[in-house]
């Protein structure tokens, strides 16, 4: 029997045999790619925001690359015992957990080779893509191995094969996806509207009306969309961080792109802690005050304008505008909803891992006092890395006044849009997706690629340099506040997050990240690779961080690998269940949204505001091109002193093509720090250096002297140069929309671009012509509708001459994006 | 609407410019250096078509030093170019492998119209010795004009929409179509006088002449002889007298004497899309009937023969179209039937508009006869006000008309009320919202601007409406 054959005949098997409601999968779960990255399917855009209803989105035309993860997450799919399921149904399911079939998700198609499949290719962003899908290549050629070869012993009751050993982590805790809280007015609920907040004496900071819930110990409580949490009595927990009842308030963002965090009470045996105004907000008589109590309020940021269409495919993420509770942005999730929801559940080992942090700064077994705390996450790609990491810092976050994150990941950042390694520093836990919270960098640099893959000697460089920045300035600072909470405030821990890019080139990055950072906590998710060939010894490595999955040793000696640090503790996670969501947006997906989210940021808090009213707001009430630029000049005693152009093909551009360069771009904004060095020679070299304006060497430029502050995006630029000045006299000026505040602004002085990074499709189009985007136009600028139709005739009219674009839609041979091969794809391999 | 691509460069013009430092006849190193800088922009883009990654590093190849000037440089060029030349073919070909399992790539490259030569030396360079110098050379000249032809090429002169062609292609399409336009007529005049003269040996001199001009014209691009054949002088008969009668549907006689042969040797030998050309060019012109009347540079209003010839001139070129609809399926001079189809979609789409053009509703009523499918949709079509030609529709349509475009004004003012009732509710629910929002925007948003910007810093300055208003990233927005 061929292969394709006895798999299809599988497979066919498989789902004849599935039980009934798995069969319910197939609906809502369907493989998406919301964002046609090499075409604009302007339709499909419009019809996108036009739903305001939270139907799942009609399956695409076609899926790229999806289909390859499809096929990845098709096994890994079929291991969950308790399958994230849609609420489809009225009634709470409760999860057969006895019958542990092997089947295939059923999302993935009937037949995994068709002939037509896009899978082994990689389309769109090249440096995103390769990082992506560096990984999948092994792990799919291994799984399509495995298939073949356990097929003849298929059957119903199957056990799982080795990449299942997941489930063996027993079942989870929660398999509800709904709230299991029944509110009753008057005695677990109680409204509360914004003045009778402010009376209570709670601090304005921009939250609206909202509500009080009493949760006793067996309830939980889910809530889509965003808010703003304050715990009023007791403990709770959400998203695997403890937060009590200190009246601080947390803004939390559940979109339904990502799990939703599941709201617990905390049971704990110490005083139940509770807000210092809870007494003043006059409950009634009836309410049960011994439950754990939260504040819910609307949180007015504008992220739910999202809905206008902003991004294509993330419009429907916040629901409707206003919940079940009539308050805006808060869709409690008590029975069931329409729109599929996947709470968040974190495996067994991840708490246990998460309850063994540090609590205090006593001595150890030893009698040595312990070292700062460094730990490091690592793991594959999808295996909810950046998930935990988060958690770890909210955890940190209870017992420590700030806590650092040192950012790897140069795709998936989880501060900033991407293309940055950096240095923050935290001082209040953050809940929800990367994309709801963005901050300034302590300090940071900009490579602009999602790939270490083109520049790993810069990555490594900047990472160094963070790491001694780390070490001197941050690790043990006092020139912060100190401490009003009684938190331990002399040392700062690090969290290091790293790329999912374990193999290959990834691998060797990976241990030079550990042998820099010398963590002495290092989380690594098993890869299911490592599990089907049953590595059981950890081998020790370069000190035990980082492991090859197929060799003993690695290839290249490597000098630092004989450091062996005794306080290295190695945890063990396993990996988050995979969802119908990691099929539905791809990281590229999550990408476009971060960045175009970015630029919508209508106020990043400034440094020297009060630190209580810290709090972003973004305005999508129209889109970039209707953003009112800065306009700044450059030039030789002009604001822009530098010019810097990095990355691939960089050092073939000239300087005359300067504007045709930066025309459109996405430039990181950068300060550059004046290194005062007593050397005649450095500063006669440092000053004809000043002299250029623009630089396109790739060399290592010196990391000291120059710090990341914030992107931006050069809508338009003119150069002026006039023919008697000096050769290398540029200057000019550009259009420069970002949203960085002004006193961040006060420092910029230069310019980086790597085209790597280009602004997404749907930003540079005017997405005002759908019917959303129209009703909030009318009432923002009053527009009478005349005139209103009179415009969209004109940038109608005007459509044919939107740069970068081509309208002609002729196709040539070699006229499309480069696509990727990945695999040989030989037969009889 | 197609859908549009994204490109690195802004504007057609600048992907112009770029073809004249690389392709003008007076291009030479120095010019192709500089578009070598201007292509290392964008292939820094991920939305850079492949075509300009694989012509960077060809042309990058093709500027080292030829004839190399030492050893070294012999072998280290050769090293390059065998590179280059593989890139190339693995750059076109990889993105069709989509099959489970890999093709031979000498089929792909067939699709792609690659000379099988290129083939061999891709193999050559990879798995055996490298060729020798002066083959690679030449090779890699012939691999740059291959994406010269099919890729660059194509994209830059769209006979459609070219509004600024470099004056290098709009001369050479200039001199072509003049040629052309000397063949046609020429052909006109000798075949023209064959039939007058009932000559039908082949061996004759009109015989040899008129080969020779079959064979002159396969040269020029399809396109360029679409546009001779069909405007004045073409197959169009320049007498009003001899074009098709409005009631035929079919040309005449003559007509298809002349002019058939001709196509018919284009569509089998250089141009096998030749037919599908021509019919849609045809259905262009009828579908955009201002467009026609500026180029056939009439006053369409003044004179009534002018309106005659404008109208006898389109119904002849409907029925050429009808021509090529109604042939025999096995020849070569059909119509395939998905092109049918969609010429099929366009009329109906134009008949939204053109609904009371009568040479388009006269081609529509020739093709219900051809296509039943197509006889219910006439029904749906509103009278229109016939000319004397057809017969006369009495005082009594025209009522019925003016009843039925009062009967639609009606229903539109409802339904503009009904309109109106739910912007205004969703108006008040959306005001107190947004009310709110103000209450909350202590700090200036971005949209609301103060007149004096007092915190921004020195040197920034923020645009306000008054000076810049919003246009495309890439443009200027400043108002003069």
């Amino acid at each position: 029997m061929s292969a394709i054959a006895a798999r299809r005949a599988a497979a066919l098997l498989a789902s004849q045999n599935a039980s009934p409601s798995s069969s319910a999968l197939s609906t809502p779960v369907k493989a998406q790619s919301p964002i046609l990255e090499s075409e604009v399917d302007l339709e499909e855009s419009e019809s996108e925001s036009s739903t305001s209803s939270a139907t799942p989105p009609p399956s695409p035309p076609k899926s790229t690359s999806k289909r390859r993860k499809l096929h990845r997450s098709s096994q890994s799919g079929a291991y969950d015992d308790a399958p994230q399921r849609a609420l489809e149904y009225n009634h709470p399911i409760t999860v057969p957990i006895s019958k542990r079939t092997r089947r295939f998700s059923p999302s993935a198609p009937a037949s995994i080779l068709e002939p037509e499949s896009e899978s082994d290719s990689s389309v769109g962003n090249i440096d995103a893509d390769i990082a992506e899908d560096e990984d999948d290549d092994a792990i799919n050629e291994v799984e399509e191995g495995k298939a073949q070869w356990t097929l003849p012993t298929t059957s119903v009751q199957s056990m799982p094969g080795p990449s299942r050993a997941k489930s063996k982590s027993g079942p989870q805790d929660h398999t509800s996806n709904t709230s299991i809280f029944s509110p009753v007015e008057g005695v677990n609920m109680y409204r509360v509207s914004e003045s009778d907040l402010r009376i209570a004496g709670l601090d304005n900071d921009y939250a609206g009306d909202g509500i009080i819930l009493s949760l006793s110990e067996d309830e939980t409580m889910l809530i889509a969309g965003t808010y703003i949490l304050t715990p009023l009595a007791g403990i709770i927990t959400i998203s695997s961080c403890k937060l009590s009842a200190d009246g601080t308030s947390y803004p939390v963002f559940a979109p339904t792109s990502h799990p939703i965090p599941v709201i617990e009470p905390y049971h704990t045996s110490t005083k139940r802690p509770s807000a210092p105004f809870l007494n003043a907000l006059k409950l009634p008589v009836g309410f049960r005050k011994n439950g754990s109590m939260i504040m819910i309020r609307e949180n007015q940021c504008g992220i739910d304008g999202l809905r206008y269409g902003a991004v294509p495919g993330f419009a429907n993420i916040w629901l409707e505008e206003v919940g079940s509770w009539g308050l805006r942005g808060i869709h409690p999730i008590i029975g069931s909803i329409s729109t599929p929801i996947y709470p968040h559940i974190a495996p067994p080992t991840w708490s246990q891992a998460l309850s063994s942090l540090p609590s205090t700064a006593s001595p150890d077994e030893y009698g040595d006092v312990q070292e700062p705390y460094v730990g490091l996450v690592k793991g594959p790609k999808r295996s909810g890395k950046s998930t935990f990491a988060r958690a770890l810092t909210n955890n940190l976050l209870e017992r420590y006044e700030r806590v650092a994150w040192l950012e790897c990941d140069l795709g998936q950042g989880e501060f900033s849009p991407g293309g940055v390694v950096g240095l923050w520093v935290l001082e209040k836990q953050v809940i929800g997706p990367p994309f709801t919270h963005p901050l300034n960098p302590y300090r940071a640099h900009y490579l602009g690629t999602y790939t270490p893959l083109t520049c790993p000697d810069q990555y490594i460089a900047s990472l160094r340099h963070l790491m001694e920045i780390y070490k001197f300035d941050v690790q043990h600072s006092s020139d912060f506040l100190q401490s009003k909470t009684g938190k331990l405030s002399d040392t700062i821990p690090l969290v290091i997050n790293t790329q999912g890019w374990i193999k290959g080139l990834g691998e060797e990055l990976l241990k030079s990240i550990e042998n820099i950072c010398q963590p002495n906590y290092t989380y690594f998710f098993n890869s299911p690779f490592e599990e089907e060939k049953e590595i059981k010894e950890i081998v020790k490595v370069g000190g035990g961080w980082t492991n090859s999955p197929t060799f003993e040793f690695s290839n290249l000696p490597n000098d630092n690998d004989n450091f062996l640090f005794n306080s290295n503790k190695q945890i063990k996670l396993n990996s988050i269940n995979s969802t119908a969501l990691q099929l539905k947006y791809s990281s590229t997906d999550f990408r476009i949204l971060s960045i175009i989210s970015y630029f919508h940021i209508s106020s990043f808090f400034n440094e020297n505001e009060n630190e209580k009213i810290k709090k972003i707001k973004w305005n999508f009430n129209k889109p970039l091109i209707n953003f009112n630029p800065w306009e700044i000049e450059f030039g030789l005693n002009k604001i822009i002193k530098k010019i810097y152009i990095i990355g691939e093909s960089s050092e073939g551009i000239l300087k005359e093509d300067l504007n045709l360069s930066l025309n459109g771009s996405i430039v990181g904004l950068i300060e550059i720090l004046n290194n005062n060095s007593f050397d005649e020679q450095e500063q006669e070299q440092e000053k004809e250096k000043n002299e250029k304006i623009f630089e396109n060497e790739n060399e290592l430029k010196s990391l000291n002297s120059i710090n990341f502050l914030g992107l931006g995006l050069i809508r338009f630029i003119e150069t002026t140069t006039k023919t008697n000045e000096n050769e290398n006299q540029i200057k000019g000026k550009l259009h420069l929309i970002t949203p960085l505040s002004n006193n961040l602004l006060l420092k910029c002085n230069g310019l980086i671009k790597n085209g790597s990074i280009e602004l997404p499709t749907p930003a540079l189009l005017n997405w005002f012509g759908s019917k959303a985007g129209f009703e909030i136009n009318k009432n923002e600028f009053n527009f009478n509708f005349n005139e209103f139709e009179q415009n969209q005739n004109q940038i109608q009219n005007q459509i044919e001459n939107v740069p970068f674009f081509d309208f002609s839609g002729i196709q040539v041979i070699g006229g499309e994006r480069r696509k990727f091969r990945k695999n040989l794809m030989r037969k009889g391999m | 609407m197609k859908a549009p691509k994204r490109t690195p460069w802004a504007s057609r013009s600048e992907l112009e410019e770029l073809y004249e430092m690389l392709f003008a006849p007076n291009a030479d190193d120095t010019s192709r250096r500089r578009g070598l800088a201007r292509m290392s922009i964008y292939i820094s883009s991920p939305s850079c078509p492949t075509f300009i990654h694989l012509l960077h590093s060809l042309i990058s190849v093709e500027l080292l030093p030829y004839p190399p000037k030492s050893i070294e440089e012999n072998q280290r060029s050769r090293m390059m170019i065998g590179m280059a030349i593989v890139r190339f073919i693995n750059g076109l070909v990889d993105p069709l492998q989509n099959g489970p399992y890999a093709r031979p790539i000498s089929h792909l490259a067939a699709t792609l119209s690659i000379p099988p030569s290129l083939i061999s030396l891709r193999h050559r360079a990879t798995h055996e010795d490298l060729p020798p110098l002066p083959l690679l050379h030449q090779s890699l000249l012939s691999c740059i004009s291959y994406l010269h032809y099919y890729s660059f090429l194509p994209l830059i002169s769209s006979s459609s929409s070219s509004n600024n062609i470099p004056s290098g292609i709009a001369e050479k399409l200039e001199s072509d179509k003049r040629k052309i336009e000397g063949l046609t007529k020429k052909w006109k005049k000798i075949t023209k006088s064959r039939l007058r003269e009932k000559e039908v040996r082949e061996e004759d001199q009109s015989a040899i002449e008129l080969r020779k001009i079959k064979k002159l014209l396969q040269g020029f691009e399809s396109g360029l002889i679409v546009d001779v054949l069909l405007s004045k002088g073409g197959i169009v008969p320049l007498a009003i007298e001899k074009r098709a009668n409005f009631t035929s549907i079919s040309p005449t006689i003559p007509s298809l004497k002349i002019w058939l042969p001709l196509l018919e040797h284009l569509q089998e030998s250089s141009h096998p899309d030749f037919i599908n050309q021509i019919t849609s060019k045809i259905l262009d012109i009828l579908l955009n009937p201002e467009s026609h009347v500026t180029d056939l540079n009439a006053d369409a209003h003044d004179n009534e023969k002018v309106k005659e010839d404008i109208r006898t001139f389109r119904w002849e070129l409907a029925v050429w179209l009808l021509h090529f609809w109604n042939t025999e399926n096995n020849s070569t001079m059909t119509l395939q039937n998905d092109q049918k189809v969609d010429f099929i979609k366009r009329i109906l789409r134009a008949l939204l508009e053109l609904h009371d053009d009568i040479v388009v509703r006269q081609l529509f009523k020739a093709l219900q006869t051809f296509e039943s499918s197509l006889k219910e949709l006439g029904n749906l079509l509103p009278d229109i006000n016939n000319q004397k030609e057809i017969e006369e529709v009495g005082l009594k349509g025209l009522e019925v008309d003016m009843e039925e475009n009062l009967i639609d004004l009606r229903k539109m003012e409802v339904r503009l009320k009904q309109f109106d009732q739910i912007l205004a509710s969703r108006n008040s629910k959306i005001k107190t919202n947004q009310d709110n929002d103000r209450i909350l925007h202590n700090t200036s948003s971005v949209h609301q601007l103060p007149q004096s910007d007092d915190n921004s810093p020195p040197g920034w300055r923020k645009l306000s409406d008054d000076i810049w208003k919003p246009c495309y990233i890439g443009c200027n927005g400043i108002i003069s």
